[in-house]
């Protein structure tokens, strides 16, 4: 099994061009904020220094995005095995079925856990030259372990939506879908609290606003600290909640509580690839 | 070790069925080809007997070995009509990959694999680089990592040239004798199952013919006689007054006599009207076409 991991990423990071677009994947979104969509977010924070809670909050929504377009890329090789016959050929050799999954699965986290680390350094260089933010690094451990626990729900809701694909072409249009959603539902391109009430309520079913809330809160707080002392706790809490810093479910969600939230998704997520997994055995094999 | 056993294998898909009960027994050691022309059933069948594709209906069986479990999957290396193996790992990775997915795998064997196949010269490049015959060499000795008992071969030569086939086919015999190999081939390439102990003739999923190489040429695949005339009509005639069909063609006259010694009688008698002739004794194609009435391709 950790043969078929090992092979699972070098394919992925022997491949140039793959790495290259998935690192481009992730930083549209981030490019595409800072040319289009800075000054409009800016305009309707009235704090001075805004670029100091900015830029954070930004690194936070990029990183799930990250999360969820990395783990589809890396799980797309499973539809590409199964499309060109070379999962048949793994399922004849002494590893069990389970196995040879989990090893994509693997390979897909721990993909898209390399992927955010990566493109988190690349962000905070940026801003670090930019803005001259400084990585939060007593939040560090935190913020690792919040990209392990996303790359975890986001591939299960990947190998979710691809027991249904049979078809390399397939899984890259999803990919587009899917990529593009995803700005809007970790609440990137616009802040959560802009959306209609209607929108809101929708992403709230998805991971992804969590996913965001959780890692924004983390790298945000020293932040939000330093500017909301003592009596403005109350204009934090209003900025916070328009942000998607916090995530409301009657109300603010705390910090162990959008965890359980995520950890509530991957749960089901695995249990329905689960259920599912009997569809997707055929259709792995049945090309022959 | 135990035989092969199929017993009325059926697999249908929606209206159309693709294998219709099939029933064989193929023997520890032998080497057995299944030929017909593309959509005939032959990759199904072979899905089904890997365990890949589950059967509508029927048994396949190997001594007391289920097929669903991993020490029957054990038994049998495949090479599978499409290379499955990773273009952009090396033929050292991909080999490596693949015997880390088997429990054990005797070091000294895959180098003796290699050695045979001629892979050494290139082991170090990477797969989706090597020629289609390279290739298809590689995909072979990875079939044989795990030291299988029964090698299936999917339309292996499709595209390979001459060359390359007699390496495969020399390197595979002296397998059949060393280690009692179990062979099975698909194709349609009529000479290759031309050296096969037993062939079975499939068409429409069903099997249509089933005997040895040897009978079946007996009992269906008349010797060609193709004989060019001096004078066209004398020597119709003279054929004719022996009872033999011919085939008057442009500037030549077919017959079909069943033996070399009935050849021999008829370029005898019509010696003085004839120009030139040619004799081919009768090939697998010509024993699809007497039982189906049309050509392999």
């Amino acid at each position: 099994m950790l043969a078929f991991t090992k092979r699972n990423l070098t394919l992925y990071f022997g491949n140039r061009a793959t790495v290259f677009f998935s690192i481009l994947g992730a930083l549209i979104a981030f490019i595409l904020y800072l040319v289009f969509l800075r000054n409009t977010v800016i305009s309707s924070i009235p704090i001075p220094n805004v670029s100091a809670v900015l830029d954070p909050w930004l690194i936070g929504g990029t990183l799930t995005i990250v999360a969820i377009t990395t783990s589809q890329i890396a799980l797309s090789q499973m539809i590409m095995d199964r499309q060109q016959g070379r999962l048949a050929d793994f399922i004849m050799t002494a590893t069990p079925y389970w196995q040879i999954q989990g090893a994509y699965l693997l390979g897909a986290v721990l993909i898209s856990f390399m992927m955010q680390i990566l493109v988190g350094i690349i962000m905070y260089a940026y801003f670090g030259l930019v803005d001259g933010i400084a990585i939060p690094w007593s939040v560090l451990p935190q913020v690792v372990l919040t990209a392990l626990l996303s790359s975890g729900v986001w591939t299960a809701f990947n190998l979710l939506i691809f027991s249904f694909v049979e078809k390399a072409t397939t899984a890259s249009q999803l990919s587009t879908i899917v990529g593009t959603a995803a700005g809007f539902f970790a609440g990137v391109y616009i802040p959560i609290g802009g959306m209609p009430a209607f929108a809101q309520t929708i992403s709230k079913f998805t991971p992804a606003p969590y996913n965001s809330a959780l890692f924004r809160q983390l790298l945000m707080d020293p932040v939000l600290n330093q500017k909301f002392s003592g009596h403005l706790t109350g204009a934090r809490a209003t900025l916070t909640q328009h942000l998607g810093v916090t995530i409301a479910l009657q109300q603010d969600l705390a910090n162990w509580q959008v965890v359980s939230v995520l950890m509530g998704f991957l749960a089901v997520f695995v249990i329905l690839a689960l259920i599912f997994s009997k569809h997707s055995r055929l259709a792995a094999v049945s090309r022959v | 070790m135990a035989d092969l056993t199929i017993q009325n294998l059926t697999k249908t898909y929606d209206a159309k069925m693709a294998v219709d009960h099939i029933s064989m027994t193929i023997k520890a050691g032998s080497f057995v080809a299944f030929l017909g022309p593309n959509g005939a059933g032959k990759s199904t069948t072979v899905g089904m007997v890997c365990g890949l594709v589950a059967p509508t209906s029927g048994q396949i069986s190997l001594g007391n070995l289920a097929i669903d479990s991993t020490s029957y999957r054990a038994k049998l290396g495949v090479v599978f009509q499409d290379s499955v193996l990773d273009r952009d790992l090396t033929v050292a990775a991909n080999l490596k990959l693949r015997a880390q997915m088997y429990a054990h795998i005797d070091a000294a064997w895959q180098q003796q694999l290699i050695q045979h196949f001629g892979l050494s010269d290139f082991v170090t490049q990477k797969y989706g680089t090597l020629s289609g015959g390279q290739r298809r060499r590689v995909d072979i000795v990875r079939a044989l990592l795990h030291q299988p008992a029964i090698l299936i071969l999917d339309e292996p030569s499709t595209g390979l040239d001459i060359q390359t086939r007699r390496i495969i086919w020399a390197t595979l015999a002296d397998l059949r004798r060393d280690m009692g190999l179990t062979v099975i081939l698909t194709t349609h390439y009529l000479e290759e199952a031309q050296s096969a102990d037993f062939v079975y003739i499939i068409d429409h999923g069903a099997i249509i013919a089933a005997d040895t190489v040897a009978n079946l040429t007996r009992q269906y695949a008349a010797y060609q006689l193709k004989l060019t005339p001096i004078d066209a009509s004398k020597l119709l005639q003279q054929l004719q007054a022996q009872g033999l069909k011919a085939k008057s063609d442009h500037q030549t006259i077919s017959v079909a006599v069943p033996t070399a010694q009935a050849a021999l009688a008829v370029l005898n008698k019509c010696q003085d009207l004839l120009a030139d002739f040619e004799c081919r004794p009768g090939d697998m194609n010509d024993i699809f076409m007497a039982l189906t009435g049309k050509a392999v391709h």
